[in-house]
């Protein structure tokens, strides 16, 4: 379960970078904020990503180490001991990776619903998959000059998440590295 | 007149009487073959029908290939307009994570525990799971439980209750790189019905043969107790038909061929109907519920209660006296008495069937006796032996004659194929429930493909019995971890990891107070703004039963006056370790169905061997008292001889003997026993000589033309029986001494 919603957040996340219409590999810092309902403050980390033809490394950093990487149409996750582990049963969602990377509309189509937000700059995606829809209301895109610059996901409990790209900063991803999955 | 008056009295009085005892005994049908097991564990018995009945009502597809997801959908939605609803259901986290709230901090996860040995750990694991693009399980208990020991807990739950995947409401799984898309349906009660399951695989099979036409290079496999039954049904309808008519027709031909009459035919029939009212009369005194299998094993009576009507009929034809001659009636009863006495040694056996069988047969054989020598012989002036059959008859009275000259030879040769025959291949034994399936191989392939994608290929079902729930989750508990210990790998989903003990709860919530204490939650505490409260309520069984889990949970436990029980996967593990582990602990059960109905049916076959052993020296004890020691002697000989060359010679065309090779074996016994005494009695005369050849011949028609079944246990116990007739009619002469008159 978890490992699904991470991978279709990721695939989300592959889509919006991808959207922008630039050259393929990205790279750059992001933001995450959490807003648990009833709680005082939210909840922050940061941290970087980088996407290339091959794969999506989502790196957190601060407030502490957690990467997530999809290659090959598998996602495999850095456990704490820094070993990268294949997380099974993710690989169903390649075809669905596939579509969001190239940011092919006809794919998507049958597993979003597109409408147009309120915020400028902004679309939401409406799930139709059971197991998301159960879990998310929406996901809002906002893409500035063509580079997607904030993620929101609604959840259906009032919690929510911002996520903010900065494409501008140097990426030093700490381990790892692309080249020792294979 | 008056004889016609007599019969349809005798017959009407035979079905009153039945029918009383139906009335006044109500008797019950059982199918159920585990029931008759004599070493299943009564406790098996109890729980089986609660946890596996609804298996039985399951089917299942697989789908691969280029256009597997559009045949998913069409197939899918064939299904939902048949009413064959999908099975499946994702239970809803938001809901769980109601129903599991209020036990916040008396359930924990492994991961949660490692968390909490120290503070740092801690931290990390609360970071992690909060840094995480999403956590559906941290997103839906958070507000309920800011400790996060709830959304790990449930985590962990689902990880393991989840097989497969889901991709855009499809159900998918990998195996060797390839994706299936899978199907359950739920078919309803009733569709156990031969004509039900039929009609269902026929549709279905219907269905998929469109689907191969409209998606190419797709490939659906489908599986499921009704395919099965529906397979073997019609085979058996299709041979029983086949079978059943050519044999009567034979029967019949063969009766009007040797008397010209249909009077014969009608005084056979009328024996046949006696025996067979007579037995089922009896045996429902006997036992108010009679097992399906009974009648099944119990139509050997049909076999042996036609050769009296033939022995008296033809004695009859003969007209050397008025009545029976004193020959036919000494032989007939000792026929009866040791026949009877072989199948009353049954009735002690431990097992129900064989007893039900014993006291069916032998009841059946007096009735048949007492027809015989009551009713038939009122025919006696139309019964006349045409004058073919009687050049026939002398005819192979000159070749036994002969026969009998060459006997040392003939048994020579006889021991000498018994000899090859073992050399060739041994006689063993092989009761595997499975070599009696007569389920096409792509259905049996199917079933063992599907479970491999469901992760069982390996798995071995076990239950564990406990005096209440307390114990029952404890001693899961307990199983779980000392196998996890010898096999890290071993995967072993038991109720307690749903729910854990009373005693582990108070221990958890005992852990995550002393942290507390401890300020392991200040820092969460200081983030959330909320207090992080540990529960004190402690998750039941009963209330499990109430929450969304209930379907699945109802299904994994049962609870009775006696005893708690839960059954529950093991795979990874050898079998080897996990029959120990079930040896050792009394509370503990391998649950193997197939396992089971073989060791039944070994059980019966030892049964069966034991009976043929007795009839064996039954019939010799009387053939002493009444044909002398020397002749009591080659009787013997001759039957032993026959046995071993029926088991020798199908150990070689079978390859192993099965309990269906010891029941034709009984029947062929019965009947040789029939022969020997018949010979004794009334030498080689004519009548003696037809009758004991008919009766040959119309068994050989009745029964060995069932060894042309492709159904495993039919064809072992039609090729049984022609082997075994063949065999006593070259045999059962040689025990003669010399060609002597018939006695008067």
């Amino acid at each position: 379960m978890i490992r699904f919603v991470l991978f279709c957040l990721s695939c989300l996340l592959t889509t919006v970078i991808s959207a922008a219409e630039q050259p393929p590999n990205r790279a750059g810092e992001f933001s995450q904020e959490k807003y648990f309902a009833g709680f005082t403050k939210p909840f922050i980390s940061s941290g970087v990503f980088l996407l290339d033809a091959e794969q999506l490394k989502w790196q957190v950093t601060k407030p502490v180490t957690n990467t997530l990487l999809i290659k090959n149409g598998q996602v495999y996750l850095e456990n704490a001991q820094g070993e990268v582990v294949l997380q099974p049963g993710a690989a169903p969602f390649v075809s669905l990776l596939q579509a969001i990377i190239s940011h092919d509309l006809d794919a998507l189509k049958p597993q979003f619903t597109f409408s147009a937000d309120t915020q400028e700059g902004c679309s939401l995606l409406l799930p139709k998959d059971q197991l998301l829809s159960q879990l998310f209301v929406s996901f809002q895109l906002c893409v500035v000059a063509g580079n997607v610059q904030q993620v929101r996901l609604n959840e259906h409990n009032a919690n929510y998440t911002i996520i903010r790209f900065n494409y501008s900063a140097p990426v030093k991803p700490t381990t790892a590295e692309a080249s020792d999955i294979n | 007149m008056a004889r016609r008056f007599i019969a349809f009295a005798w017959l009407l009085a035979l079905v009153l009487l039945l029918t009383v005892v139906i009335v006044l005994q109500k008797p019950q049908i059982d199918s159920d073959i585990l029931a008759l097991m004599p070493q299943s564990d009564t406790r098996i018995d109890n729980v089986e029908a609660h946890f596996f009945a609804d298996n039985k009502q399951q089917i299942m597809f697989s789908i691969t290939g280029k256009h597997a997801k559009q045949a998913h959908d069409k197939l899918n939605e064939w299904l939902i307009a048949n009413d064959l609803p999908a099975r499946f259901n994702v239970p809803r986290i938001d809901v769980l994570s109601q129903f599991y709230a209020p036990y916040a901090g008396r359930l924990l996860s492994q991961e949660y525990r490692a968390a909490l040995e120290s503070q740092q750990a801690f931290n990390t694991f609360y970071y992690q799971k909060l840094s995480q693009l999403a956590d559906p399980f941290v997103s839906t208990t958070i507000h309920l439980d800011t400790s996060l020991s709830l959304g790990s807990f449930l985590a962990q739950q689902m990880q393991t209750l989840q097989t497969f995947n889901l991709e855009e409401n499809r159900l998918t799984v990998l195996h060797n790189d390839a994706k299936y898309y899978l199907l359950f349906a739920q078919i309803n009660d009733n569709a156990f019905g031969i004509e039900q399951a039929q009609q269902l695989t026929a549709s279905i099979e219907q269905q998929l043969s469109q689907l191969a036409v409209d998606f190419e290079q797709t490939t659906v496999r489908y599986s499921g107790a009704v395919f099965h039954t529906s397979a073997n049904a019609s085979q058996a309808k299709y041979e029983m038909t086949l079978f059943g008519t050519l044999s009567l027709l034979a029967l019949i031909t063969m009766i009007i061929w040797v008397f010209r009459s249909s009077v014969a035919l009608w005084l056979a029939s009328l024996t046949v109907l006696s025996a067979i009212l007579g037995g089922a009369t009896v045996l429902l005194m006997a036992f108010s519920e009679v097992h399906i299998l009974t009648l099944v094993f119990a139509v050997t009576l049909i076999g042996i209660a036609i050769d009296y009507s033939f022995h008296g009929m033809l004695d009859l034809s003969s007209g050397q006296a008025n009545g029976y001659s004193r020959g036919v009636k000494v032989a007939l009863l000792l026929s009866l008495l040791t026949t009877s006495l072989g199948y009353a040694s049954l009735y002690f056996s431990p097992m129900l069937l064989l007893a039900q069988v014993g006291v069916f047969v032998v009841a059946g054989l007096f009735s048949a006796w007492l027809c015989t020598l009551l009713i038939t012989q009122q025919w006696q002036h139309q019964l006349i032996i045409a004058a073919p059959i009687i050049n026939i008859a002398n005819k192979l009275k000159k070749i036994l004659l002969c026969w009998l000259k060459l006997r040392r030879y003939v048994l020579l040769a006889s021991v000498l194929l018994i000899a090859l025959c073992y050399l060739h291949t041994p006689v063993s034994f092989n009761n595997d429930v499975r070599l009696l399936n007569a389920s096409p191989q792509t259905l049996i392939e199917n079933e063992a493909f599907h479970l491999s994608l469901l992760g069982r290929g390996n798995g071995q079902i076990m239950i564990m019995f406990a005096d209440d729930e307390q114990a029952l989750l404890k001693q899961l508990a307990s199983f779980k971890t000392t196998l996890s210990l010898q096999y890290p790998d071993a995967t072993v989903n038991v109720l307690s990891d749903l729910l854990p003990s009373a005693a582990m709860q108070m221990r958890n919530s005992a852990l995550v107070k002393e942290k507390q204490q401890q300020g392991f939650f200040t820092e969460v505490e200081n983030m959330t703004g909320q207090p992080i409260i540990v529960s004190t309520k402690v998750l039941t069984l009963d209330s499990l039963l109430t929450s969304p889990l209930a379907p699945f949970i109802e299904q994994q436990v049962m609870i009775s006056d006696e005893f708690v029980a839960s059954w529950f996967m093991v795979t990874d593990v050898p079998t080897r370790v996990l029959a120990e582990s079930a040896s050792a602990d009394p509370h503990l059960l391998v649950y193997n169905k197939v396992a089971l109905l073989s060791e039944g049916l070994a059980h019966y076959s030892h049964s069966l061997l034991i009976t043929l052993g007795c009839a064996i020296l039954l019939a010799g004890f009387l053939f002493a008292w009444r044909f002398g020691v020397v002749c009591a002697f080659k009787q013997m000989a001759v039957l032993a001889v026959t046995i071993a060359i029926i088991l020798s010679l199908c150990s070689v065309l079978q390859g192993s003997l099965s309990i269906f090779n010891l029941l034709g074996s009984l029947l062929v016994m019965a009947l040789s026993i029939d022969y020997l005494i018949f010979y004794q009695v009334n030498q080689l005369s004519r009548e003696n000589i037809i009758a004991i050849s008919l009766s040959a011949v119309s068994s050989m028609w009745v029964f060995g033309m069932l060894a042309m079944s492709i159904t495993p246990a039919i064809y072992s116990f039609g090729l049984t029986i022609m082997i075994g007739l063949i065999a006593i009619f070259i045999l059962a002469p040689l025990t003669l001494a010399m060609p002597k008159r018939k006695e008067k």
